[in-house]
């Protein structure tokens, strides 16, 4: 797959961030989150094969 | 494949007059249900009989009840069910035209993914003074269309490969340029670095999406990526 969902960051210094959650990468430029206007397609709908 | 039963019932509409519809989607190579939808009449007369031939290569077919009653089968020279009729008797027949029919078979359907089967249908409807008049859904290509003799757009059926949620890897056996027919309720289609989806918001993501390239259609021999 062209990238990996990452895992949002750990929350403030003893504030409880709850359950892991995960993003859309967004080290792909102009890979701005769905739903956002002009945004390219989300890692999840990027082929196995795409980038090899 | 595993035997597994489709009941999704969609009706297909094509050019001004409603056809004799199928469900989608169907699947190759495995038992399932096919619907048939009747959405009409003719020329105000309640449908009183269908006659639906079943082409080549689909097997183990049985035939459900129906507001028509019980259906009656034909055979062909190897035994095989090569149609099925259900024919609604006189004192069932509405007045005028306002019923809506479906009907069901079970079927086997051949090893044949991203092909057509089509279901040869006689459609009978009834006056009240005992005529009748028919729609021969016999056209399987646009040319063969021939409206003064009753002859229109065969019900249809597009053989789908065998799919699991996520990333389905396939090769199309011959060109596909309507990607819509076939791919219409899929999340995404890739060949290479070009992709289709007949989702409108998903296709602006591909024309913004740098080294990505809109797909229109497929030639024979494609390697595809699908996901659902």
């Amino acid at each position: 797959m062209g990238c990996p969902n990452n895992p949002s960051p750990p929350g403030d210094a003893g504030v409880d961030a709850g359950p892991m959650t995960l993003r859309p990468c967004l080290d792909r430029p102009g890979n701005e989150p769905p739903g956002a206007p002009g945004a390219a397609l989300p890692c999840d709908l990027l082929p196995p094969s795409f980038g090899q | 494949m595993n035997r597994f039963i489709v009941a999704a019932a969609l009706f297909i509409a094509a050019l001004a007059v409603a056809h004799v519809g199928t469900n989608a989607p169907i699947f190759a190579n495995a038992t399932q249900e096919i619907f048939f939808t009747v959405g009409h009449g003719k020329d105000n007369a309640d449908t009183s009989s269908v006659r639906i031939q079943i082409p080549a290569g689909v097997t183990a077919v049985r035939a459900a009840n129906s507001d028509f009653g019980k259906p009656v089968i034909e055979r062909g020279a190897n035994g095989e069910v090569s149609a099925v009729t259900w024919t609604k008797p006189d004192a069932d027949l509405l007045e005028t035209d306002y019923g809506y029919y479906k009907l069901a078979l079970r079927v086997r359907t051949p090893n044949a993914p991203f092909t057509t089967l089509n279901f040869l249908t006689t459609q009978t409807a009834k006056f009240t003074d005992g005529g009748t008049t028919q729609y021969k859904w016999f056209a399987t290509t646009p040319a063969e269309i021939d409206l003064d003799a009753g002859i229109e757009e065969a019900p249809a059926v597009r053989l789908l490969p065998a799919r699991r949620p996520g990333w389905n890897k396939y090769t199309v056996p011959a060109a596909i340029t309507n990607l819509s027919q076939w791919f219409g309720d899929a999340a995404i289609v890739w060949k290479g670095t070009a992709a289709y989806s007949a989702n409108a918001e998903t296709m602006n993501q591909i024309n913004m999406t740098s080294g990505v390239s809109a797909l229109s259609m497929l030639s024979a021999n494609d390697e595809i990526w699908v996901k659902y």
